[in-house]
């Protein structure tokens, strides 16, 4: 099965579903000669999260059985919530399932942190035996997050690498390739901008 | 049916060319293809013709950090076999209902001159009634309950240039004084312009529960008139993730679209488009 994954900067307003209004409108293109390194950045995790997910939606195309699996809604709000809670630097998480349970996992300091998604508008964070439990407001989560991940005082790791990093893994993994080469796709018109 | 609020701006001639009001509720991963003709054979006395359309992702209105880096990020993961989204469209093509896994859409569009709107009290009613038949629908095939996660009402205004006007005429003329301080020595007035304005919608306790995006930008219609596109939507979730919910938070959204296109457009234009109060 194809998988679209597309990672990119929209505004909110872009993904109405509804309008069928037949006015067309220009967009607006800057091209500019890149005169130094960028000094915006898409954050570092975007990437191979989106394409962990991807993955995990390719696998429901094998399956025979009559599973209960993470609906594609719950991964769009589980991107849309790190996106809202996760510092730029962050590394990307594990990504697994529990039935329709979306589950990412990181290592930090002591131990195992971990996000479960249940639905849209329901996700829980467990670290050290701590709960926090959410809708759609972050603000004390994204506080944890931050504290979890302080910013790097470093040159976050270019996204060229990322890349490169997918390739190598499409080149081993054939489940991988498509999801991988539409990945690339989309971090080179991320890295272009 | 609900009532228009009393002190709600209203006029008499509003640029309004559609109207979208929706939910979305969690993927109901048992509502199939052969289900749709089901469904629409209940509703096909009313909305005789049927298209398919591609399905739109999910998104959602939630609240951390702000913007990242680069603005809002839009996610899409979607497969090339999801289930299509189907309208059923009335005779005189001028409302519909969407229909997909996720999502039910009640439309209105203005397709010729004499279309009037039929205000968001008739088309709330025609929703419910929509809704409803979608979730009684639901409940005989046993597809599993409908749990709404977000609810979205969009207002489009077409406000065509004048004889001679400049796009940024236009803007000046549509925004009066919110685009004031624009002119550069030297350069003059911008040739063009875009907007896009976000606030975010609190409820009685202050938290943050939705958006309201107001964007304006140029557009052509079908018919090449030149117009500036002037569109607000509001967003956000429910308080609680029940249908009864549901007609509540598109009424707060309606309201703050109202108020939000009475205080970012112009006095002059409130008496072009004939506003009673």
């Amino acid at each position: 099965m194809n998988v679209i994954t597309t990672v990119g900067t929209t505004f909110a307003f872009d993904e109405t579903a509804a309008r069928l209004t037949e006015a067309y409108t220009d967009q607006v293109v800057i091209e500019r000669p890149e005169i130094g390194p960028p000094n915006t950045m898409k954050p570092d995790w975007i990437l191979l999260t989106a394409s962990r997910m991807a993955r995990l939606l390719q696998r429901y195309w094998h399956r025979t059985d009559e599973s209960r699996r993470v609906p594609p809604d719950t991964l769009a709000f589980a991107l849309t919530t790190l996106a809202q809670i996760l510092p730029p630097s962050a590394p990307p998480p594990l990504v697994s399932e529990r039935g329709e349970i979306l589950q990412l996992q990181w290592e930090v300091g002591l131990g195992n942190l971990e996000l479960e998604v249940f639905k849209p508008n329901e996700i829980t964070v467990v670290y050290l035996g701590h709960t926090w439990k959410a809708s759609n407001e972050f603000s004390e989560i994204t506080d944890k997050f931050w504290e979890w991940f302080p910013q790097s005082t470093e040159t976050p790791s270019p996204l060229a690498d990322e890349i490169l990093t997918l390739h190598n893994r499409a080149s081993v993994d054939p489940d991988c390739v498509q999801t991988a080469k539409l990945a690339v796709r989309d971090a080179s018109s991320l890295a272009r901008r | 049916m609900t009532v228009r609020p009393a002190d709600l701006p209203d006029f008499t001639n509003p640029p309004v060319t559609e109207v979208a009001l929706g939910v979305q509720f969690n993927s109901i991963e048992r509502f199939l293809t052969p289900h749709v003709g089901l469904l629409w054979e209940t509703l096909r006395e009313q909305f005789p013709t049927v298209e398919e359309h591609p399905p739109v992702a999910p998104s959602f209105e939630t609240f951390g950090q702000g913007p990242q880096v680069g603005g809002n990020f839009g996610f899409h993961l979607q497969s090339f076999f999801r289930m299509p989204r189907m309208f059923f469209v009335k005779r005189n093509k001028t409302q519909l209902l969407q229909f997909q896994r996720d999502r039910f859409v009640h439309n209105w569009r203005k397709i010729g001159d004499e279309d009037p709107y039929p205000r968001f009290e008739t088309m709330l009613s025609t929703f419910e009634t929509g809704l409803q038949r979608f979730s009684t629908f639901l409940d005989e095939f046993s597809l599993g309950a409908m749990v709404p996660n977000q609810c979205e009402v969009t207002y489009i205004n077409h406000v065509p240039l004048d004889s001679g006007e400049t796009i940024f005429d236009a803007f000046t003329r549509l925004f009066g004084t919110l685009l004031s301080s624009t002119t550069v020595r030297n350069l003059g007035s911008p040739e063009d312009a875009r907007i896009l304005l976000c606030y975010v919608i609190r409820n009685e306790d202050q938290a943050p529960i939705g958006r309201l995006t107001v964007s304006a930008e140029p557009a052509r219609t079908s018919d090449r008139t030149n117009i500036i596109q002037l569109s607000l939507t509001a967003r956000g979730a429910l308080t609680e993730p029940a249908i009864s919910a549901v007609s509540k938070l598109l009424a707060i959204g309606r309201e703050k679209i109202v108020y939000g296109f009475t205080d970012i457009t112009s006095p002059a234009m409130h008496a072009r488009w004939g506003r009673l109060k």
